[in-house]
């Protein structure tokens, strides 16, 4: 039987970041890393805490 | 697990940017074999600071002014209240507005003439260790994405306010909300730039939990800027604030670049040091965390951070013990005014409007009574903050 969970995910918008690390900083469980410029995510390490929504200055983070 | 590191060398400094230029340079100059890496593709690109530095005299203990990187001179500042009413203190000679690219670019390079190896697109991403002990870096090259490693007597993090090699060395764990404020600014293009004056605005509409600036860069040039405590935001994200701010302030204004980032209010990390590792720069969070201002701190960090690691090398000891000396060093020299400044921020969250319009007007009557310069600029601030009625109370934890 298969099920479907919706699952709140931390999502960039990607034309927005600007690359600052902010969120990085942040993020308690290191979920948030840089590469050079380029933000990267790993989904199996954020815990939803939404810290880094709420720090970055542009608003290129959010639940989705 | 141990990866074959492909080449020795004496330092690596993760991060090229204020405090890694400067340290990578010294200790070249001290004939240490030095690789700088910046993960970015250019030194210095893209700015992401305020640019406003300390004064000619301060700057040149550290690298010869070119007027190339010198934007504008500061002769004063003028803080504004919530209420609109203002003081000004005038400041001749007191600072320099930068350009950020170019002066990292002059550390970078008086870093190689000196001898140091600078790596522009090249990444750490983890740390090598010999048991408990840091003995080099992992690399990415970002121009084929190959991974290399570098053994190293001593790895330097001046990797910024994100510090992975602070973090990976466990000397520090993430900003708290408390610790961290978020900040948006734009080169602006326009009229009504005072000329050589510096202008700060707060106010919970302005800046909740933060401030406003107006740093003037010449020809008709400024970058204004907004920071905000992110858990007292009411409208959104510091862009908000800033473009409700320029909107206001500088309608007819051009914006040329945005430049956004955290800037971090933490008091010193209790140590910046262990076996074969040291922090430098807001890595190690130098900066002020009242004014957000870091460049003269990362320079002066480095000028520290030099001289213990010239000694461990020099004794080809780079233990925990022997960095350690690097702390009480920090400590005499800025720690403890960022300690003040920490609580001042702390305090400063506390202030509503109304304490802020008091404040500003008692501050107002104290530069009057002191026309000439001020060292000390906590001293006016707590002078201000005992003689403001109703504030004194909420400052009671918090005056040293």
């Amino acid at each position: 039987m298969k099920t479907e969970t919706t699952v709140c995910r931390l999502r960039i918008r990607r034309e927005e970041c600007v690359g600052c690390a902010a969120c990085p900083a942040v993020c308690h469980t290191l979920a948030l890393n840089m590469d050079a410029l380029e933000l990267v995510l790993d989904e199996g390490l954020c815990d939803n805490c939404s810290m880094c929504i709420h720090v970055c200055p542009v608003g290129a983070l959010y639940f989705g | 697990m141990r990866s074959n590191p492909t080449e020795k060398t004496d330092a690596v400094v993760v991060g090229c940017g204020v405090a890694g230029g400067l340290l990578a340079g010294r200790l070249a100059r001290a004939g240490y074999r030095v690789v700088a890496l910046e993960k970015r593709p250019r030194i210095g690109v893209p700015v992401r600071c305020g640019e406003a530095a300390g004064s000619r005299h301060e700057l040149s203990q550290f690298v010869p002014i070119d007027e190339d990187w010198v934007a504008a001179e500061i002769n004063g500042a003028r803080l504004y209240a919530p209420d609109g009413s203002s003081v000004e203190k005038r400041m001749p000679g007191v600072g320099l507005m930068l350009e950020r690219d170019k002066f990292d670019q002059a550390l970078a390079e008086q870093a190689k003439n000196w001898g140091a190896e600078v790596r522009v697109h090249h990444e750490a991403v983890g740390l090598e260790r010999e048991g408990d002990r840091v003995s080099g870096v992992k690399i990415k090259d970002h121009a084929n994405g190959s991974i290399y490693s570098t053994a190293s007597r001593i790895t330097i993090g001046a990797d910024g306010i994100e510090s992975f090699v602070g973090r990976w060395a466990g000397l520090e764990g993430h900003l708290r909300p408390k610790e961290v404020h978020s900040a948006a600014e734009y080169l602006l293009e326009g009229d009504g730039f005072a000329a050589d004056t510096i202008e700060i605005y707060v106010g919970s509409d302005i800046a909740p939990g933060g401030y406003a600036w107006v740093f003037p860069k010449g020809r008709g040039l400024a970058n204004v800027g907004v920071g905000v405590h992110p858990t007292m935001t009411k409208i959104g994200t510091a862009r908000a604030y800033l473009d409700r701010f320029v909107n206001k302030h500088f309608p007819g204004s051009e914006r040329k670049r945005l430049v956004a980032g955290g800037v971090s209010g933490s008091k010193p990390l209790r140590t910046m040091v262990g076996d074969g590792v040291l922090l430098v720069g807001e890595a190690a969070r130098h900066n002020n965390p009242f004014s957000g201002g870091g460049i003269m701190n990362a320079l002066e960090g480095a000028e520290e951070a030099h001289k213990v690691i010239a000694k461990a090398l020099a004794k080809n000891d780079t233990s925990r013990d022997v960095l350690k000396e690097y702390d009480a060093a920090w400590h005499n020299r800025n720690g403890r005014s960022i300690h003040k400044f920490a609580l001042m921020r702390e305090l400063f969250f506390k202030l509503d409007d109304d304490d802020l319009n008091r404040v500003v007007s008692v501050l107002g009557c104290i530069v009057r009574a002191r026309p000439g310069q001020i060292d000390d600029y906590t001293e006016i601030f707590r002078a201000a903050f005992k003689t403001t009625p109703g504030v004194l109370w909420k400052a009671r934890k918090m005056l040293w």
